[in-house]
């Protein structure tokens, strides 16, 4: 019972609000609650009241309280939740001039993110501070739904359009979003890291990312690139300043500076070899792709991947 | 007092006919007002998809207070007690019922076009 | 009772009884039909029920490793298909087709071949879905089965089409039994039973009835389309090709949100019968019912965007949708308040089903108040897709549906064995069953505010949804106890129970005016009322109708008599012969399922050669008309037609309300090719603009002259020119021959089905009207050779044929002006 009380706040909850479109509903969501709370306790109430109270009513009174609780309690109640209904969607959907863009396109069953500059991450998305940033969304194959509930509502990735919504976070930390939309086998493991970023922290981080990738420095790492070249790996992947520029899947150039996501359960922490091959379980051709990798290959991949800060 | 209809389902339907025919002109307007850009053009300083929708919701709302008001109007006095009258009386009640109802459907619906820009 | 009534009783038992054995599955009559619907939906909710305990049993911890999650997905699946279309709608249908005869006063409805065919399409198509767990392609795209996940590239193998055709050979199920129930309600009514007279189930039903003919056939349609382009690659739902993944949530939901509420009405139907006769008063006000259900039956088609509030589409469309869910609270709200107003005051023995009321009032209005917040669109936004919104339709669905259906079983239980059930039983069933409920899904409003998606088949344990899965699990092994004790209950009591040979209730309306179990033929005569509450207002109707006294009451002619009466004033028109104990709607059933195994297999030759054979038995329905003299003695000295020398029969009222569905295909059609207009670039795509060449002109012509010579056709037999009159038929069939052999071949010559929705679309229609042509042609050709018997029968058949010819040429005019007309002009 007592992660219940940690739960309201827990990393991917509508009601600990990092930002002010979750604020906004989550406020809506309080008030709706209590006024569900009381027209049940009414309902349910006159229920058993009219089952334990002798003496007969007139068919007049019968006809008040069906016009009164059937017609003027519903009107009367959803008149105001209509009109707040539109005013509020209207705000909501603003769009925010001068705002960031960052385009965010689903994948079975990983989130690519780009930023202005060229710079493509996968899984993870920062944010500034303080900051309105707008999100394209679009998808490369089914459609999925990108969804952080601290932070707002969801909207979906759909193939063949592009959606957008605008999103700010109102403090520094880091969160959790996911798909939310049924979009395969890996549905439940379709997470995304959100990191919030003081602004001078996220333009730094962004300026980095804008860099190239760093040229390995041990032996096993230069093997690794060598590897990574040969094995086709550049065929879906691609790492900025090399020869690889794949689009498949996520982009590497600076994949050692993000959390690695678990698509194992419970999470195994893995070496980072074997994250390579669990990795790519997602689809028959990624898997197959590794399957034929030993594990010295898979071993200098790894190391190559951990110099790619 | 207007004398009982043979076939009273079918004045029945008016009301809920005129909910759902305001319902789906403004949703295929919107549609494809939006598809051919008319958001863009101007009537009276609000976009022309607005205006039209405006349109339509005023002639639904007027037909529809139209019928409240003579579906209510067409009830036989309560002396009158045999069957033909109590039938009177009960599609009278029922078509006044449904007018209201869908008023009200059309009415909440007509707010949004006041309250927010067609086509984002 | 004198010798007379018993003699009679004799003769109506064996003229309307079932053969023996096995050969009782050749009946038709709507007793038996309805009691398979019914046992059959059962054992489908006990399915669904076990496959729900496997899931919670998944989610009960974090990263559950009980079942994997490709199993988890199909499982899901599996439980929201069965439990939507194998056991809400069905089991309710079954309800309606065993009660609605005995509550209007008649003896069967007015179809009962194809309320038979109905039960058989149903039992094929659950078998057919169910046939994918053993060929291991179980269907695992959800129960709304979005595209594309669920198309030729993200599903291949069989698994989606074994839902596509199951669900839709459901869904003709429940089409055929809406047509039926529309058709019964409207002119089957006892004599005196005018419509402000008739029992409030009666006009539920109604409104339900055509609820299911306009709100099933758009799903139809995109099942269709899905198939079409999982079979033969035409790109309906694929954006990369002109079409839409957007289009198959439009057309799924359009029939999804009705389907909630098809499911939803019968059920408070059902409570707004039950109540009054427990607290032995009159409803609260009939009138305020009547209206709530006529407004939530039209405003439901307003809603289903609400479904797709996260998908992008402009606000100010997705205000309509969010006025029109809240709008529907009204009427829904009137009903809740009128059953409280009936209750009020009274002190009610507490009988089973007055537990299951309650337990709906709790239950149902939870369910209602979470469904206004998710109407709002921006608190949709966060919730939608989530737990949140699994509580909320397991609350109306279970409180809406369930809890009624409980009631309604156990108040009509001696209707069908005779017997009572247990108190005590029923008394344990229904606490664990509320408090097993509760605890498993209100907090999951929680869970999902907590950040729990759907169909997910397990979650991260740093969320804090742990304790909460647990819960709801522990909640569920207790509703599942509870359901087990009802169904001990029912099962026991058919040995065990108090008999009982007549009304325990004291009710007031015409089911209860007969023994108990209720004899085939409901009625030894059919009884002529004159108030709302027949058994109330004149107690000593029972012993009039068993004793002969009313109408019908004879046994001597040896047919199946039905009376057939006025919609509006309930007054005897015709008597209608309906068919007996017949193999036919078996096999058209499966012949039926052969057509959808057929492309299950991707053996398209043997879908056509079943559709050539189920066009041949549905005509040897019309083909084989009794023969009949022109009038006959009904009783209390009412002499009237029989059925086929009346020129508006049955077979009218029920081709009349078959156009319905077929007009709802038409215009899906036409709602398709204009919304890829309004959503896609490049539509019409430039190449091919359709031609209007010589050979579509004749075609066009052929069509209205084939509607023309049809006209003459009746002219001439009004005159009793019969060879004239047959000349024109045929010649106006072999019109339409030709309409469809040159101008439809014009339609699609050079117009690839495969390379672009456009051309899938156009091929779709003219696959379409080439069907109806199909079934005017064979319509013709039955009329033919009856144009000759004597009577109005020819007319009366001819009318029908009219009925149908007409209004097909009338769609076909307004697809072919969609497709040629337009693109001149956008």
């Amino acid at each position: 019972m007592l992660s219940s009380l940690t739960a309201c706040s827990g990393p991917q909850s509508t009601l600990a609000t990092r930002g002010p479109r979750a604020e906004f509903i989550a406020e809506i969501w309080w008030a709706m609650f209590a006024g569900a709370v009381l027209i049940q306790l009414l309902v349910v109430t006159l229920a058993i009241h009219a089952y334990r109270r002798r003496g007969p009513l007139t068919a007049r009174s019968r006809r008040a309280l069906i016009v009164g609780g059937g017609v003027l309690l519903p009107v009367g109640v959803l008149t105001a939740l209509v009109l707040y209904s539109h005013y509020l969607g209207a705000s909501l959907r603003d769009p925010i001039g001068g705002a960031l863009e960052i385009e965010v396109v689903g994948h079975r069953f990983w989130w690519e993110t780009r930023y202005p500059g060229g710079v493509a991450t996968a899984n993870e998305l920062r944010l500034p501070v303080g900051r309105p940033v707008r999100l394209a969304l679009r998808s490369e194959d089914v459609i999925h739904s990108f969804w952080i509930p601290s932070l707002a509502g969801k909207l979906d990735l759909i193939p063949g359009r592009v959606n957008r919504m605008w999103i700010q976070a109102d403090q520094a930390g880091e969160w959790r979003g996911q798909c939310a939309e049924f979009c395969g086998s890996l549905h439940a493991h379709m997470d995304l890291r959100v990191v919030g970023l003081p602004p001078d922290e996220f333009d730094g981080w962004l300026a980095r990312q804008r860099q190239p990738a760093k040229a390995p420095t041990s032996a096993a790492a230069r093997r690794g690139e060598q590897a990574f070249l040969d094995h086709g790996c550049a065929a879906c992947h691609g790492i900025r300043g090399t020869a690889a520029d794949g689009r498949g899947g996520p982009d590497l150039t600076h994949a050692a500076e993000r959390a690695r996501r678990d698509l194992l359960w419970p999470p195994q922490r893995p070496r980072p070899a074997e994250w390579i091959v669990d990795s790519h379980r997602a689809s028959p051709q990624a898997a197959a792709a590794v399957a034929t990798l030993d594990p010295a290959t898979v071993a200098d991949l790894a190391r190559y991947l951990e110099e790619l800060r | 007092m207007s004398k009982p209809t043979k076939r009273p389902l079918i004045p029945l339907l008016f009301a809920p006919l005129i909910w759902g025919a305001h319902f789906a002109g403004a949703y295929a307007l919107l549609s494809i007002g939006c598809a051919l850009r008319w958001q863009a053009q101007q009537w009276l300083g609000v976009d022309l998809i607005r205006c039209l929708l405006a349109v339509l919701t005023l002639a639904a709302v007027g037909i529809l207070g139209a019928l409240l008001v003579q579906a209510w109007r067409a009830s036989p006095a309560a002396t009158e007690t045999d069957e033909p009258a109590q039938a009177a009386r009960f599609f009278a009640r029922v078509n006044a019922g449904l007018a209201l109802l869908s008023l009200i459907a059309v009415l909440w619906l007509g707010s949004a076009i006041a309250m927010m820009p067609p086509c984002i | 009772m004198s010798a007379g009534a018993e003699r009679l009783r004799a003769g109506l038992d064996r003229i309307w009884g079932n053969q023996p054995g096995w050969r009782a599955l050749s009946a038709v009559n709507h007793s038996v039909v309805g009691r398979r619907f019914i046992v059959t939906g059962m054992v489908f909710f006990v399915i669904g029920g076990l496959l729900s305990m496997l899931l919670r049993t998944q989610l009960a911890v974090a990263g559950n490793d009980f079942i994997d999650r490709d199993t988890y997905n199909a499982l899901f699946t599996l439980h929201g298909t069965t439990m939507m279309f194998l056991f809400a709608v069905p089991i309710l249908e079954g309800f309606a087709v065993y009660l609605i005869p005995k509550l209007i006063g008649t003896r069967d409805l007015l179809f009962p071949r194809l309320g038979a065919y109905g039960y058989w399409c149903y039992l094929f198509g659950g078998l057919l879905l169910y046939a994918s767990v053993l060929a291991d392609a179980m269907p695992d795209g959800g129960w709304f089965m979005y595209t594309p996940l669920t198309g030729p590239a993200f599903t291949p193998g069989k698994s989606a089409d074994f839902w596509l055709l199951g669900v839709t050979l459901a869904e003709v199920s429940a089409v055929s039994a809406a047509v039926e129930l529309v058709a019964t309600i409207l002119v089957g009514r006892a004599p005196g039973m005018t419509l402000r007279r008739m029992p409030i189930f009666a006009w539920y039903m109604l409104v339900v009835g055509f609820m299911i003919l306009l709100g099933f056939p758009p799903l139809i349609l995109g099942s269709v389309l899905l198939e079409l382009e999982r079979a033969f690659g035409m790109p309906f739902y694929d954006a990369g090709a002109g079409g839409d993944p957007l289009l198959w949530q439009h057309l799924f939901w359009l029939f999804g949100h009705p389907e909630v509420y098809i499911i939803f009405l019968p059920g408070a139907g059902m409570l707004a019968t039950i109540v009054p006769v427990l607290v032995q008063r009159p409803l609260a006000s009939y009138t305020w019912l009547v209206i709530a259900v006529t407004a939530t039956g039209f405003l439901s088609f307003g809603l289903w965007v609400h479904h797709m509030y996260a998908t992008g589409l402009p606000y100010l469309a997705l205000s309509f949708f969010a006025a029109a869910s809240m709008a529907v609270a009204v009427p829904t709200g009137i009903q809740i308040f009128t059953l409280i107003a009936t209750l009020w005051p009274s002190r009610p023995k507490l009988s089973v089903p007055l537990l299951y009321v309650f337990g709906f009032f709790f239950i149902f209005v939870l369910g209602g108040l979470t469904g206004v917040m998710v109407a709002l669109v921006p608190f949709d936004w966060q919730v939608h897709d989530t737990h949140f919104v699994v509580a909320h339709m397991h609350y109306v669905l279970i409180g809406g549906m369930l809890f009624p259906l409980f009631a309604a079983i156990y108040y009509w239980l001696p209707h069908f064995s005779g017997r009572l059930p247990s108190q005590r039983l029923g008394y344990i069933g229904f606490w664990l069953l509320f408090i097993g409920f509760n605890l498993t899904f209100l907090v999951m409003h929680l869970t999902g505010l907590l950040g729990m998606p759907r169909r997910v088949y397990t979650y991260s344990a740093n969320l804090g949804l742990e304790w909460a899965n647990l819960v709801s699990t522990v909640g569920g092994f207790v509703t599942s106890i509870g359901v087990a004790a009802v169904l001990l209950d029912l099962l026991l009591h058919l040995r065990f129970g108090q008999v009982c040979r007549s009304d325990p209730w004291k009710a007031d309306t015409l089911d209860w005016a007969m023994p108990l179990p209720a004899p085939v033929y409901n009625f030894v005569s059919i009884p002529r009322v004159d108030s709302r509450m027949p058994l109330w207002d004149k107690p000593g109707l029972t012993a009039e109708q068993l004793a002969g006294d009313h109408y019908l009451a004879s046994a001597s002619r040896g047919w199946r008599e039905i009376l057939v009466s006025d919609p509006t004033s309930a007054e005897p028109t015709q008597v209608a012969v309906v068919p007996g104990n017949t193999w036919s709607p078996l096999l058209l059933a499966a012949l039926t399922a052969a057509i959808f195994i057929g492309f299950l297999l991707s053996a398209y030759w043997l879908s056509v050669l079943a559709l050539l054979a189920v066009v041949v038995v549905a005509a040897g329905w019309g083909w084989r008309r009794p023969r009949l003299p022109p009038l006959v003695d009904a009783g209390r000295g009412l002499t009237l037609p029989y059925h086929t020398h009346h020129p508006r029969p049955p077979g009218w009222w029920g081709t009349l309300f078959s156009l319905l569905p077929d007009a709802t295909i038409g215009l899906s059609l036409l709602f398709a090719y204009f919304y890829y207009w309004t959503v896609g670039p490049g539509w019409p795509p430039p190449e091919p603009v359709l031609a209007m060449d010589w050979r579509v002109v004749l075609g066009l012509t052929a069509l209205v002259g084939a509607s023309a010579l049809l006209v003459a056709a009746r002219r001439a037999l009004a005159v009793q020119r019969v060879r004239r009159a047959r000349l024109s038929l045929a010649l106006g069939a072999a019109m339409l021959v030709l309409f469809s052999a040159v101008g439809l071949v014009a339609l699609v010559d050079g117009v690839a089905a495969s390379a672009h929705a456009y051309g899938a679309l156009v091929w779709a229609v003219a696959g379409w009207l080439g069907l109806h042509k199909l079934g005017c042609v064979a319509m013709a050709l039955v009329a033919l050779p009856a144009l000759g018997r004597p009577g109005d029968e020819p007319r009366s058949l001819l009318g029908i044929v009219a009925l149908f010819w007409h209004y097909s040429a009338l769609q076909s005019l307004l697809l072919l002006a969609a497709l040629l007309v337009f693109p001149r002009f956008a």
